[in-house]
């Protein structure tokens, strides 16, 4: 394989990869490990994790890696660019289309049923995110109480949430202030 | 004026000059990125709370649209937004300026990881690092719970929107299904809806 041909698979990988970044983990682990051997399933194991640790965009975080694995700073930026391409030309047509034809059926249906199907994903990642800060764990979704034992609230991390909540309705102040301060009080307090 | 009505004002981002809206688009991104642990929603809610809350060039209308583009073209969230954003503010440059700035840090971090610069990887494993990112991660839930809360006015209109809505969160977080899924389920329901309304309202004018 050459860088440029490293480009084209996470070209691929990016027009495949519907739902975000993470949908790259199970596109992966068919192609990079099951069927090239370009790394081993632990190998693999490790890297979600480190990308699911550091800031940034997961999808991001892993092109970068197995890149990085291959060909270096080179073999980074291949896959790196190749995963972004596709979406990066999607996002500009599908703005440009939806103003062309903003009152036919097929854009209004779309739209009446994407509008709130996104708040109901964002409402959804407030859960998954607070199920990795302000809970313990995941929620155990039983009405059996032994489930909900070993489920239980990170003070500190609640604090932070509500905080945030309630700084951002109230004030302007820039969220860069904010992470910093969270990250500050999680050190010691998380 | 009240604090909604504040929100609601836009402010014209074309009597910035071009090369300093790309640049301030560049490096919001870059500080969005590298400081954000979560990837996709948690880059929108810090993406939205910089233009929307605090710089106010783009309104609360634009984010359920960038949310719904940025959810049904394929690729990595959190790049859609930067190019949707990107391309909003300062057409082809703006768009790539963006782009650029969302992946450089993970570009430096994970490559400077994986040189093996083992270092960097207790530093990230050690109790106050793991730590701080439990508490970026509660504010991100802060500041995704703001993120709905300001969209919800827009986006869910009537029970159909509360159906769809609350189905797409309890099908996410309890029955772990995926969001390709649900969006596609909620783009049917969308057709079927908009079709069912003009058909009314056709029989209504006749």
């Amino acid at each position: 394989m050459t860088p440029w041909g490293l480009y084209w698979l996470f070209f691929k990988f990016g027009l495949l990869c519907f739902g975000g970044g993470y949908m790259l983990v199970p596109l992966l682990t068919a192609d990079l490990v099951e069927r090239r051997h370009l790394l081993s399933g632990q190998e693999f194991a490790n890297l979600v994790s480190i990308a699911q640790a550091t800031p940034g965009p997961i999808g991001i975080n892993t092109a970068t890696y197995v890149g990085f694995e291959q060909f270096g700073v080179i073999g980074s930026l291949a896959a790196t660019f190749g995963v972004v391409t596709p979406a990066a030309v999607l996002v500009i047509v599908a703005i440009k289309l939806l103003k062309r034809w903003e009152s036919s059926l097929p854009v209004q249906g779309f739209l009446t049923g994407m509008r709130p199907a996104a708040f109901g994903l964002v409402l959804a990642a407030a859960v998954i995110f607070a199920e990795l800060s302000v809970f313990s764990g995941p929620i155990p979704w039983s009405f059996a109480p032994e489930a909900w034992e070993t489920f239980g609230i990170r003070p500190a991390a609640l604090a932070i949430a509500v905080a945030t909540v309630w700084i951002m309705l109230k004030s302007r102040i820039s969220f860069m202030y904010l992470l910093l301060a969270s990250a500050l009080i999680g050190a010691f307090l998380c | 004026m009240n604090e909604t009505d504040a929100a609601a004002e836009t402010v014209d981002y074309r009597t910035i000059p071009l090369w300093k809206r790309n640049w301030i688009l560049c490096w919001s991104f870059l500080k969005i990125t590298a400081l954000v642990i979560g990837g996709g929603y948690a880059i929108i809610a810090a993406a939205q709370e910089e233009f929307v809350r605090r710089r106010r060039w783009l309104s609360e209308d634009d984010v359920i649209e960038m949310i719904t583009i940025t959810q049904t073209v394929p690729g990595i969230l959190a790049c859609n937004s930067a190019v949707y954003i990107g391309w909003r503010l300062g057409g082809y440059g703006g768009a790539f300026s963006a782009l650029v700035g969302s992946i450089v840090p993970s570009l430096v971090v994970i490559m400077l990881i994986a040189a093996g610069v083992q270092r960097i990887q207790n530093v990230i494993d050690s109790a106050p690092v793991q730590g701080a990112f439990k508490g970026i991660i509660g504010c991100i839930v802060g500041m995704v719970i703001v993120t709905a809360v300001k969209m919800r006015k827009k986006a869910v209109r009537d029970w159909f929107g509360w159906c769809v809505g609350i189905g797409c969160l309890i099908g996410m977080v309890v029955f772990g299904l995926s969001p390709a899924l649900l969006i596609v389920a909620a783009v049917a329901a969308g057709l079927l809806m908009e079709s069912v309304r003009r058909v009314k309202q056709r029989r209504k004018i006749q």
